[in-house]
C-alpha cells in the first residue's frame, strides 16, 4: 500500500504514477490483463479487470473504458449520460476536513466527530448511499454502539416497497433472468431511458437472450405513464391513466387476471378502458415470462405502499399461469448493498433505532424524515448522502440546528451547517469495494486512481474506534471482568 | 527462546467418538488453538500453562452443523420479509465494556448475522455451513460470513439446474463438467455441489412446471434428473472432493415421494452421496390425497442401512413458527399456495431459484405432526450414526436452536412418549414412531452433532479432539434434563480461546476473528476455460472477470480442506 493508502497499487504492484491535478493515476489500470489459463492462486487469478462499473444508476454496468490522457480521465460510458455524470463526480478539491468550517487534520476532525456522536442522546445516522458495502458495515456497527437511529435512503426512496415486501412478499429475478427470457416487459410509472439509460438495452428490451433469440422484436412492451417520455414512445403499448390512479388499475388487473367481475370501471376517472385492461391481462397471463418494473411514478400520493403491495400481488396472481415478477427500479450509488449490510446486521434494512440495545424497526418512527419533522434527533451524521437530494428545507433547517457530521464525497455547499465535514475518496473511480446492483447482484468495485482524500471505508472504521475509545473511557473503571 | 503457552482442560468427562473416546476422564492439551499430544515435563518446564478445570463437565468437539440456512440473498430475503418474526423472540442485545464488545442483533427464525454466530455458539457449535448458494451469489454470502463471528463456516453451491452444467450433462461431456465444477468452486470460494430439485427449477422457471420422475427429460436442454445426479456425483468424485454431492432430491414434500427418493439413491449406481433433510423426502401416499399420507422410512432407511456410500441429514420439523426457505423455486411457490401466506421468489440468471414462505408447524396437524415423527424415526431406525446427521434444516423445519429438545428426544424414550400423547393422533397408524424404544447415548449424540458431520463432510481438523484437531470443544453440565444440558453449555472453546463462559460471550471487535471459511481448490482443466468464458459472455450481464469472488477477499479467510484423488 501507498503512503496514501491507495488500494490499486498494492495490486499490481507497478503501477506508474502521474500526478494530474490532484489524481493521480496508476497507469497500470490501462493494462489489459486476460486471466491466468493456469490454476494458480484463487480463482485461478481471476481477479483483476480492466473495465469500470459505473455506480451512476441501479444498472451498475461494468463494461465502461476509462482512460487517463493528459490531464483528465477520458470516460466512454457507451452513450449514457447519466455515466458521464457519474464520472465526472471525480474531482477532490478543497481541504479534507473541517470543524466549524476551518481546516483540521483527518485525525482531528475524527475525534471532534467521536465526541459529537459519543455526546449525543438520540442521535441519528442516515444516508449509506453513495458507499461500498464494507463502508456501511462499519457505519452499522457505529449506529449499534452508540444506539442511533440508523436510517439509509430506501426511507424515501423505496420505503413503500420495503414495506409491500413486508406485507405480501417479492418475486424478484436478476436482470440476467430477464435478458434471457423476458417476451413481455411492462414499465409502470418508469422511464429507464432518462433514469436508467442503458437498462433497455442491457437487460430489459434490446439484448438477444437464451429464449428471445429475436432481441426487441421477440418482446411485447408495455409502458404505464400519464407523462410522455422515450420509454413510452418505444413501447407496443402505451396506457396513460389520470396521475394517482396506479391502485385502482392495478387492483382491476388482479381481479382481470383472476377472472373476476369487476363490475362498473370508471373508465373516465382512471383514464383508461376496460377493454385495454382486459387485453393487457389477457397477455400478461399469455406470455412465457413477464416482469413488471416499477418506478418512482408508483411511490407518489397517498398510502403509495399499497400501489408497490397491489403490483407484487399482481405478479403473485399471474403465477397461477406463467412466470411473472415484478422489481423496483433503484438509482444511484450502492443503496441496495446498504439496505443489504443494514438488514443481514440489525434484520433491517432502514428506519432502525438501536438505542435499546439491540435492534427496533419502525418506518415512521425511526425514519430520517420523521425524526427530522419531530425535531427529535441531538445529533446527526450524514454519511455517503447529497442533503438535498431528499431533505426538504425543513429537514435542512432541523438539522442545521444540531451538531451533525458530514462524511463523503460532496460538495462543501452541501455541508455548511455541518459542524464537523470529512471528505472522502469519489465513489466513482477511486475506491476498492463491493456494490450491488439493483437486483441483488454484487460486483467488486476497483479504485482506478488514487485520490489525496481517504476512503469511506478507511475514515469509518477511524471513526468507530474513535466512538469505542470515547464511549469506554466514559465506562466506570477496569472492574476484574473476565477476559 | 519465548515460552511456549499451553492450555490444559483439566478432568473432564470427554466424549470424543471420531478417537473412541467413550466417557473418558482425562486432561487435554492445547496450543496456538489446536489440540497437542500431553507434553511431557520438559516440555512443560518451557511452558506457560494455563489450567481449566473440568471436573464433572461432558466434554465434547464443538458441534458441526453440515446444513443449515444462515447467509446469502436468500437469508437476507426472510430477514426483509418477516420484521413480525422478530417481534416475538428476546433479541441479543449489545454488550460493550472494557473487555468485551458484542453486537446487538435480531433473533427470530432468521437471526441477523451477529446474534446467528453468538447463538450457534452459545449452543456449543463451533462449525456451520450454508447448504444453497447460487455461484453469482457468493460474493454476498462471504460477505455475511465476515460478519457471523465465532463460528467457522463455509457453504455449498448450486449446480443442478446450473444451465452450462446441465448443457454439459446433456451432451454427455463429463470431462467438461467437472472442469467446470472445479473452476466454478474455485471461483465461488465455495466447499460442497449441491443440487436442489434437479432440472426442475430449470423447468419451473422456463415456465413448464416441475420435474416429477428421474427420466423426464427437460424440453430444452435435454437432460434428466438421473443424468444430472449421476453427472455431478461423477464429477465431485473425479475432483476428489471432501465432500461429495450434497442431494435435494426432486418432489420434495409431496405425498409418495419416497420412490423418488429410493430411485435418487439408486440411480448412483455405488457412487457417494448425502441425501439431504431425508425426513422431507421420505412421504408415502398418493398425491394430492392427503388421507393417503403416511411414513415411508422404513422402506428408505433399509436401502440406507445396506448402502454405506450414502448418508444423510435429517431436516427435523419441531412445532411452532418459523420460516421455509429454498433453493426450490416450484417448492416455495406450492408451500404459499398450501399456506396462503406471504411468498417471495427470487431466481438468478443461468443458475438457481429461490423461494421464501412462513411456516408454522402444528402439533395438532396431522401432516405436520407426521412430519416431525418420520424425522425422529430416522433418528431412530438409522442403524449406523455415523452416516446421519442432527439437522432441522435450519430454519426450514425449525431453528438450530431446538437441537436441545431433540436431544432430548432422541435419549428419553419418557418424553418422546409424552411428546406423542400431544401429537395428532393420527401419527400412531401412519408411522412406526410409538414403537421404537431406542435411546441414543451421550456418544451417539457426540457422533450425530460433530463426528459424524465433521466426517461426512471431510473436515479432519473438526468433530475430534485428537492431536492436531482444531481446539474447538464444548463442555455440558451433566444433567439428567438433556434439553437444559445442551441449551446452555458451561464453555465453548473456539481455537483454543474461551468464547462462551456460562452464556457469557467474550469477545471483542478489537480482537481479529480467528474463524475461518471452509473451502475447496480441486483445481480443474485450464483448456475448458475458453469455452466457459464464452458461454458466459454471450449470456451473463456481468462480465466474466466481475465473477470470481475477488482473490485478496478469499486468502484473508480461506482454509483450505484437501482434495484427494486428483487426476492428472
Amino acid at each position: 500500500m501507498d503512503p496514501k493508502g491507495n488500494q490499486s497499487t498494492k495490486v499490481s504492484g507497478s503501477g506508474i504514477l502521474i500526478n494530474i491535478n490532484q489524481l493521480c493515476i496508476s497507469a497500470h489500470a490501462l493494462v489489459f490483463r486476460m486471466p491466468s489459463p493456469l490454476p494458480v492462486g484463487f480463482a485461478n487469478s481471476l481477479g483483476i479487470s480492466q473495465p469500470a462499473i459505473c455506480a451512476g444508476c441501479g444498472c451498475l454496468c461494468d463494461d465502461i473504458v476509462l482512460r487517463p490522457q493528459e490531464d483528465n480521465l477520458e470516460v466512454n460510458t457507451r452513450g449514457c449520460v447519466k455515466g458521464q455524470e457519474w464520472f465526472s463526480q471525480t474531482t477532490a478539491t478543497g481541504p479534507p476536513a473541517l470543524v466549524d468550517g476551518k481546516q483540521v487534520s483527518l485525525a482531528e476532525a475524527i475525534q471532534h466527530a467521536a465526541l459529537v456522536l459519543c455526546q449525543a442522546n438520540n442521535s441519528l445516522i442516515f444516508g449509506l448511499e453513495r458507499i461500498t458495502c464494507e463502508a456501511a458495515a462499519r457505519v452499522v456497527a457505529m449506529a449499534d454502539w452508540l444506539g442511533a437511529n440508523l436510517d439509509t435512503t430506501a426511507s424515501f426512496n423505496q420505503g413503500p416497497t420495503g414495506l409491500a415486501f413486508q406485507g405480501v412478499g417479492e418475486i424478484a429475478c436478476s436482470l440476467g433472468e430477464v435478458r434471457n427470457r423476458a417476451d413481455f416487459v411492462v414499465f409502470w410509472g418508469a422511464d429507464p431511458d432518462r433514469t436508467h439509460p442503458r437498462h433497455t438495452e442491457r437487460y430489459s428490451i434490446h439484448p438477444p437472450g437464451i429464449h428471445v433469440p429475436l432481441g426487441r422484436r421477440g418482446r411485447f412492451v408495455v409502458v404505464v405513464d400519464p407523462e410522455d417520455n422515450q420509454t413510452a414512445r418505444q413501447a407496443d403499448l402505451w396506457l396513460k391513466p389520470k396521475p394517482g390512479r396506479d391502485f385502482e388499475i392495478l387492483w382491476t388487473l388482479r381481479a382481470l387476471v383472476q377472472g373476476l367481475d369487476v363490475g362498473n370501471f370508471d373508465e373516465e376517472a382512471n383514464g383508461v378502458g376496460i377493454d385495454q385492461l382486459c387485453e393487457l391481462a389477457a397477455k400478461m397471463k399469455s406470455c412465457r415470462f413477464g416482469v413488471l418494473f416499477f418506478g418512482q411514478g408508483l411511490m407518489t400520493g397517498t398510502g403509495h405502499h399499497l400501489n408497490a403491495d397491489a403490483a407484487v400481488g399482481l405478479a403473485h396472481d399471474i403465477n397461477a399461469h406463467t412466470r411473472f415478477y415484478a422489481r423496483p427500479l433503484r438509482g444511484a450509488g450502492n443503496p441496495t448493498g446498504s439496505d443489504s449490510v443494514a438488514c443481514w446486521q440489525t434484520g433491517y434494512p432502514f428506519g432502525i433505532n438501536l438505542a435499546r440495545g439491540f435492534p427496533k424497526y419502525n418506518p415512521g418512527e425511526f425514519t430520517t424524515a420523521a425524526l427530522l419533522e419531530r425535531n427529535e434527533p441531538d445529533a446527526a451524521l450524514l454519511v455517503g448522502v447529497k442533503p438535498s437530494d431528499y431533505l426538504s428545507q425543513n429537514h435542512l433547517k432541523s438539522l442545521a440546528g444540531i451538531p451533525w457530521i458530514m462524511v463523503g464525497n460532496v460538495d462543501l455547499k452541501e455541508s455548511v451547517s455541518a459542524k464537523v465535514v470529512i471528505r472522502t475518496a469519489p465513489l466513482a473511480t477511486a475506491t476498492t469495494g463491493t456494490v450491488y446492483r439493483m437486483d441483488d447482484i454484487s460486483l467488486p468495485l476497483k479504485a482506478v486512481i488514487s485520490s489525496p482524500l481517504a476512503s469511506d471505508e478507511e475514515v469509518l472504521a477511524q471513526l468507530e474506534f474513535a466512538i469505542l475509545a470515547q464511549l469506554r473511557a466514559g465506562l466506570p473503571a477496569k472492574s476484574g471482568e473476565p477476559v | 527462546m519465548a515460552r511456549r503457552e499451553l492450555t490444559v482442560l483439566a478432568g473432564g468427562t470427554v466424549y470424543d467418538p471420531a478417537n473412541q473416546i467413550d466417557g473418558r476422564v482425562m486432561d487435554l492439551w492445547m496450543e496456538l488453538g489446536r489440540m497437542i499430544a500431553p507434553p511431557s515435563s520438559r516440555e512443560l518446564e518451557e511452558s506457560t500453562v494455563r489450567r481449566i478445570d473440568a471436573t464433572g463437565y461432558v466434554v465434547m468437539p464443538g458441534g458441526v452443523d453440515m446444513h443449515s440456512h444462515i447467509a446469502g440473498p436468500k437469508v437476507n430475503l426472510a430477514r426483509r420479509m418477516r420484521p413480525e418474526d422478530k417481534r416475538q423472540t428476546t433479541p441479543v442485545e449489545r454488550h460493550l465494556s472494557h473487555h468485551r464488545a458484542t453486537r446487538s442483533g435480531s433473533t427470530g427464525s432468521v437471526p441477523s448475522t451477529f446474534a446467528t454466530g453468538y447463538l450457534y455458539s452459545g449452543l456449543g457449535y463451533t462449525t456451520a455451513f450454508d447448504a444453497a448458494i447460487a455461484p453469482l451469489a457468493a460474493r454476498h454470502a462471504h460477505e455475511e460470513f465476515r460478519d457471523t463471528p465465532l463460528i467457522d463456516k463455509g457453504f455449498f453451491i448450486l449446480l443442478g439446474n446450473n444451465h452450462y452444467a446441465l448443457s454439459q450433462i446433456a451432451k454427455g461431456e463429463q470431462e467438461r463438467l467437472k472442469a467446470f465444477a472445479g473452476w466454478i468452486l474455485e471461483a465461488a470460494g465455495a466447499y460442497a455441489i449441491k443440487v436442489v430439485n434437479p432440472g426442475g427449477v430449470e423447468a419451473w422457471k422456463s415456465g413448464m412446471g416441475n420435474i416429477h420422475s428421474l427420466d423426464e427429460p427437460l424440453p430444452h436442454i435435454g437432460c434428466t434428473a438421473r443424468q444430472v445426479v449421476r453427472g455431478l456425483a461423477q464429477a465431485a468424485m473425479d475432483l476428489g472432493l471432501p465432500h461429495p454431492i450434497h442431494v435435494h432430491c426432486n418432489n420434495l414434500g409431496l405425498p409418495g415421494n419416497f420412490n423418488t427418493t429410493l430411485a435418487t439413491m439408486e440411480a448412483l449406481e455405488g457412487r457417494k452421496a448425502h441425501f439431504t433433510h431425508i425426513q422431507f423426502h421420505s412421504y408415502g401416499g398418493k398425491t394430492g390425497d392427503q388421507s393417503t399420507f403416511c411414513s415411508k422410512t422404513a422402506e428408505l432407511a433399509e436401502w440406507f442401512n445396506n448402502h454405506p456410500e450414502i448418508t444423510v441429514d435429517v431436516g427435523q420439523v419441531m412445532f411452532g413458527e418459523t420460516t421455509s426457505m429454498t433453493g426450490d423455486g416450484p417448492l416455495g411457490y406450492f408451500l404459499h399456495k398450501v399456506t396462503g401466506r406471504r411468498w417471495t421468489s427470487a431466481d438468478t440468471e443461468l443458475e438457481a431459484g429461490c423461494g421464501i414462505v412462513p411456516i408454522t408447524y402444528r402439533e395438532k396437524k396431522m401432516v405436520h405432526a407426521l412430519q416431525w415423527a418420520i424425522g425422529l424415526e430416522w433418528y431412530l431406525l438409522a442403524q449406523d450414526p455415523w452416516r446421519i446427521a442432527m439437522s432441522t434444516d435450519h430454519p426450514n423445519g425449525g431453528s438450530f436452536l431446538a437441537y436441545p429438545e431433540i436431544i432430548a428426544l432422541l435419549m428419553d424414550k419418557g418424553h418422546r412418549d409424552e411428546a406423542l400423547k400431544r401429537a395428532h393422533p393420527g401419527i400412531l397408524m401412519r408411522s412406526r414412531l410409538a414403537e421404537l424404544t431406542r435411546e441414543y447415548t451421550l456418544n451417539e449424540i457426540a457422533i450425530i452433532t460433530r463426528a459424524a458431520p465433521a466426517r461426512m463432510l471431510g473436515l479432519v481438523n473438526k468433530g475430534s479432539l485428537a492431536p492436531g484437531a482444531d481446539a474447538d470443544i464444548t463442555l455440558y453440565q451433566p444433567d439428567h434434563d438433556k434439553r437444559r444440558m445442551f441449551a446452555l453449555p458451561r464453555m465453548v472453546i473456539k481455537s483454543g480461546r474461551v468464547v462462551v463462559d456460562d452464556g457469557d460471550i467474550l469477545t471483542d471487535e478489537g480482537v481479529p476473528d480467528s474463524t475461518r471459511t471452509w473451502m475447496v481448490r480441486p483445481g480443474f482443466d485450464p483448456g475448458a476455460l475458453p469455452d466457459i468464458r464464452k458461454w458466459f459472455e454471450s449470456h451473463y450481464t456481468l462480465r466474466f472477470d466481475n465473477y470470481p469472488v475477488e482473490i485478496e477477499r478469499l486468502e484473508k479467510i480461506a482454509a483450505l480442506s484437501p482434495c484427494g484423488a486428483k487426476k492428472p
